[in-house]
C-alpha cells in the first residue's frame, strides 16, 4: 500500500478514536473558550485598546493556538498507548513501510489538532474582528503549520518517553511556558527586555504572531509578517524532521 | 527462515548469543527457555524490530506478530482492528471482509466482531489478536507467549485455533512459549539457555533423549519438607524410593536443560 493510503487509514483510525471519546473533543475546545471568556471579559476594561476587538480580540489568536497546541500534544500521547499495547510493534513488524506508518500517525494527529483548533476561528467575528475569507484561509494555514510542528516534536518525545506520566510532565514543563512566552497574553513589543528576547526566540511566538496578523492585521512582532510566516513553516519542517529521525529507531 | 551465528545485545547484555538454525516454510517452531533466556529477543529480531550485533537473520515472506500484549486498539471493534491491519497490508476491502468472516468462525469470535476490544475477556482478546494477525494472510507468524495469563480452557482453545490455521495454509510459525503442550504441538523445538541454543530438534526426539534422566531429587519426609508433597502431586512421573522422591522430566524444557536446583 502506498504511503498516502497508509496515512488515510491511520488518520481514519484517529478520528474513530476521537468520536468514541467525545469528552476529549469537548474539553479541547471548551478549555480555550473558558480562557477567552474569563480573561477576555476580565481585562475588557483595562486592556481594551490592544485590538479592534478589545482584549478578547487580542487574546483570540493565542487561544486558538493554545487549542491546537494542546490537542496536538495530547493526541500525540496515543503513540505511547500504541507502543505499550504492542500495536505499534505489530504495525512496524509487518510489511508496511515504517516511514509510511510514522507519516500516517503524524498526519492523523495533525488533522485532529487542526480541526479542533480551527473550529474556534469563527469566534473572531463574535469578538468583533472582521477578517476577510482570505485572512481566514491564511489563519487556517498557520494552524496547519503550528500543529505540524508541535505534533512532530511531541511524537519525537513520545517515541522515546518511558510512560505517559513522564510525557505529561514534559509537556507541562515545555509547552505551558512556551505558550505563555509566545505573546498570547501580552503585546511582545511592549514587554521588558529579557521577556521580549525570550518571546522572539520562542517558536510558538511565530505562529501566534502570524495568526494575529491574519485575524487582526496587527504586527505582533518586529519585522515583516512574511518573516514570521516563514519561521512558522521552518518550525513545522523541523518538527516533522525530528519526528522522522526519532521514528528510525524501534520504540 | 535462517539464523546464522545470531547475536543480539539488549543494553549491556548479550540476550541472544551465536544462535543458528534453519526453518523450512510451513513448519512450526516452538522456542522454549526459562525467563530471560532470549526468546522474546530472538522473535523481535526475526521481526526486524531489534538490531543484530553480529550474524545473520534471514526471513523471507510477509510476517505478522502476536506478542504478549494484544496489539489491538481497545476503542475499535474486533472487525475494525482486523480491517485496519488487512488494509494497511494491502488487502482489498472486500477480500478482507471475506477473510474476517471466515477466520472469525474458526477462531470462535464471529458473534463478537462488532464489540469493542476493550469489552472482551482476555481469552477472546487473544483470539481477536490472532484474527488481526492472520487476516493479512501472513507467510510467517511470530507468536511470543500469546497464551500467557489465560486459563487452561482458553489456552487449549487458542492452541487449537493456531493448529487449524496452520493446517489450512502454509504459514510458518515461530512460537515462544512456557507451555509444554504448545511446545509439543510444534514440528521442532528450539531450547534457549541464557541466550544460547541448547537444543533444536523435534519434540519427540527431545523427550526421548532424556527419558531416563532424573531432573530433580527431593530427600526427606514428604510431608515435612514442604516441597516434596506439592511436587509429587504436580509430577506425573514421580518415583518414590524410601525417603526420596525422584521426579522424571515432564516437560521438554526439563528434558533439555540441567536442573535449576537440587
Amino acid at each position: 500500500m502506498n504511503p498516502m493510503g497508509v496515512a488515510m487509514l491511520l488518520t481514519g483510525r484517529e478520528w474513530t478514536r476521537l468520536r468514541r471519546q467525545p469528552f476529549r473533543a469537548v474539553a479541547t475546545v471548551a478549555t480555550p473558550l473558558i480562557f477567552l471568556a474569563a480573561l477576555g471579559s476580565g481585562f475588557a476594561g483595562s486592556l481594551a485598546s490592544l485590538s479592534d476587538g478589545g482584549y478578547a480580540g487580542f487574546l483570540l489568536p493565542g487561544v486558538i493556538a493554545m487549542a491546537g497546541l494542546f490537542a496536538a500534544a495530547f493526541a500525540s500521547m496515543s503513540l505511547i498507548e500504541d507502543r505499550d499495547s504492542g500495536l505499534l510493534l505489530a504495525l512496524l513488524a509487518g510489511p508496511t513501510p515504517k516511514p509510511a506508518i510514522g507519516l500516517g500517525k503524524a498526519i492523523g494527529v495533525i488533522s485532529l489538532a487542526v480541526v479542533q483548533s480551527a473550529v474556534l476561528l469563527p469566534a473572531a467575528y463574535a469578538v468583533g474582528l472582521r477578517p476577510d475569507p482570505l485572512s481566514m484561509l491564511l489563519a487556517f494555514g498557520v494552524l496547519v503549520m503550528l500543529c505540524a510542528g508541535v505534533v512532530g516534536c511531541s511524537l519525537a518525545i513520545a517515541w522515546r518517553c518511558p510512560d505517559s506520566q513522564t510525557f505529561h510532565a514534559m509537556m507541562n514543563v515545555v509547552l505551558l511556558p512556551a505558550w505563555m512566552l509566545a505573546g498570547a497574553f501580552y503585546p511582545a513589543e511592549q514587554a521588558a527586555g529579557v521577556m521580549r528576547g525570550l518571546t522572539l526566540a520562542d517558536p510558538l511566538a511565530w505562529p501566534v504572531a502570524s495568526l494575529r496578523w491574519a485575524l487582526t492585521g496587527d504586527d505582533a512582532l518586529p519585522g515583516p509578517p512574511g518573516l514570521w510566516l516563514a519561521l512558522t513553516a521552518v518550525f513545522a519542517a523541523v518538527g516533522l524532521t525530528v519526528a522522522a529521525l526519532a521514528a528510525r529507531r524501534t520504540p | 527462515m535462517t539464523c546464522t551465528d545470531l547475536t543480539v545485545r539488549r543494553g549491556k547484555r548479550e540476550a541472544v548469543r551465536n544462535v543458528s538454525f534453519t526453518l523450512d516454510a510451513g513448519r512450526w517452531l516452538a522456542v522454549i527457555g526459562r525467563n530471560g533466556s532470549g526468546k522474546s529477543t530472538l522473535l523481535l529480531t526475526l521481526a526486524g524490530l531489534l538490531r543484530r550485533q553480529s550474524g545473520q537473520a534471514e526471513v523471507r515472506g510477509a510476517l505478522e506478530t502476536v506478542l504478549q500484549n494484544t496489539a489491538l486498539d481497545k476503542l475499535l471493534t474486533v472487525r475494525e482492528n482486523a480491517m485496519l491491519f488487512a488494509r494497511l497490508r494491502g488487502v482489498a476491502a472486500e477480500q478482507a471482509a471475506a477473510r474476517i468472516a471466515s477466520l472469525a468462525g474458526s477462531l470462535g469470535v464471529e458473534d463478537r466482531l462488532n464489540d469493542r476490544v476493550g469489552s472482551l475477556s482476555g481469552g477472546l482478546a487473544r483470539r481477536a489478536d490472532l484474527l488481526r494477525a492472520c487476516v493479512t494472510g501472513p507467510e510467517i507468524l511470530l507468536l511470543d507467549e500469546p497464551t500467557a495469563g489465560l486459563d487452561e480452557t482458553a489456552r487449549r482453545g487458542f492452541l487449537e485455533s493456531v493448529r487449524l490455521l496452520r493446517d489450512a495454509g502454509r504459514t510458518t510459525l515461530v512460537w515462544a512459549t512456557h507451555d509444554d503442550a504448545e511446545a509439543r504441538a510444534a514440528d521442532h523445538v528450539a531450547v534457549l539457555d541464557d541466550g544460547e541454543r541448547a537444543a533444536f530438534e523435534p519434540p519427540e526426539a527431545l523427550a526421548a533423549r532424556a527419558a531416563d534422566r532424573i531432573v530433580l531429587s527431593v530427600s526427606g519426609e514428604p510431608d515435612r519438607t514442604g516441597a516434596a508433597g506439592p511436587l509429587r502431586e504436580a509430577a506425573e512421573r514421580a518415583v518414590a524410593e524410601g525417603r526420596t522422591v525422584r521426579l522424571r522430566p515432564i516437560s521438554l524444557l526439563e528434558s533439555a536443560l540441567e536442573p535449576s536446583f537440587r
